[in-house]
């Protein structure tokens, strides 16, 4: 029993070790600030996760050491999600991500300021009267 | 834990902070140099579990706790700089 937890726990701590290194090549190899972070995003959760649930099972005699080691992993998908979103804001705020490959770009309204928030108004609003008053409900 | 997955694991982990380290040094803007210091520091903690686990003793377990709990503030921080300052 013994021997095949160790070897259950052997194989999780190899298999986060090996998200760690596809986020290491990830974060060399690609473009721009959000791939890289789509990429290193991978060992700080499910990497960690599975090395620490490979350590934990080395610890089953020791329960407090195993709250200990979930209260590790709690920490760290409570946290993770905190920095990335402020720097994936941030990256959007500076122009450190390019922008022309975006589809739908729903901050550039709140950061870029008035201009665009009002151009954007006018379009939708433009678009939205004349299917309000004008539009089906006779037809109906 | 057996010796050969230590190693194997520690082995990996040495390859994926070298290129973290790669990044953080190369990254052409601050922000790219913070997202590579947030995933070292995921790294690091592998690592020190992986240390924990193969010595079998509960001593590096706080410093997992505490590199859990204070790890993004670095980033956090820069973050909020760069954002404040090109603002």
């Amino acid at each position: 029993m013994s021997a095949v937890l160790d070897v259950v726990s052997g194989v999780l701590v190899v298999l986060g070790a090996l998200l760690a290194v596809t986020a290491g090549v990830g974060l060399v190899r690609f473009g721009d600030l959000w791939l890289r972070m789509h990429a290193g995003t991978k060992p700080q959760v499910a990497g960690l996760l599975l090395v620490l649930a490979g350590c934990a099972l080395r610890f089953t005699h020791h329960p407090g050491t195993i709250a200990a080691l979930v209260l590790v992993g709690l920490f760290q998908v409570v946290t993770a999600p905190v920095s990335a979103h402020v720097l994936a804001r941030a990256g959007h705020r500076s122009g450190a991500v390019p922008r022309d490959g975006l589809v739908h770009d729903d901050l550039a309204r709140a950061v870029d300021g008035d201009a665009d928030g009002d151009a954007d108004g006018a379009r939708t609003g433009g678009t939205g009267h004349p299917d309000g008053p004008a539009g089906d409900a006779p037809g109906r | 834990m057996t010796p050969l997955f230590v190693w194997v694991a520690l082995a990996l982990l040495s390859v994926a902070a070298v290129l973290v380290l790669v990044r953080l040094v190369r990254g052409p803007t601050t922000l790219d140099r913070a997202a590579a210091v947030d995933v070292f520091v995921a790294v690091v903690l592998c690592g020190v579990a992986v240390a924990a686990a193969a010595q079998g003793s509960i001593v590096l377990v706080p410093v997992l706790l505490v590199l859990s709990l204070l790890g993004f503030a670095g980033s956090v921080a820069v973050a909020r700089f760069v954002g404040r300052d090109d603002r």
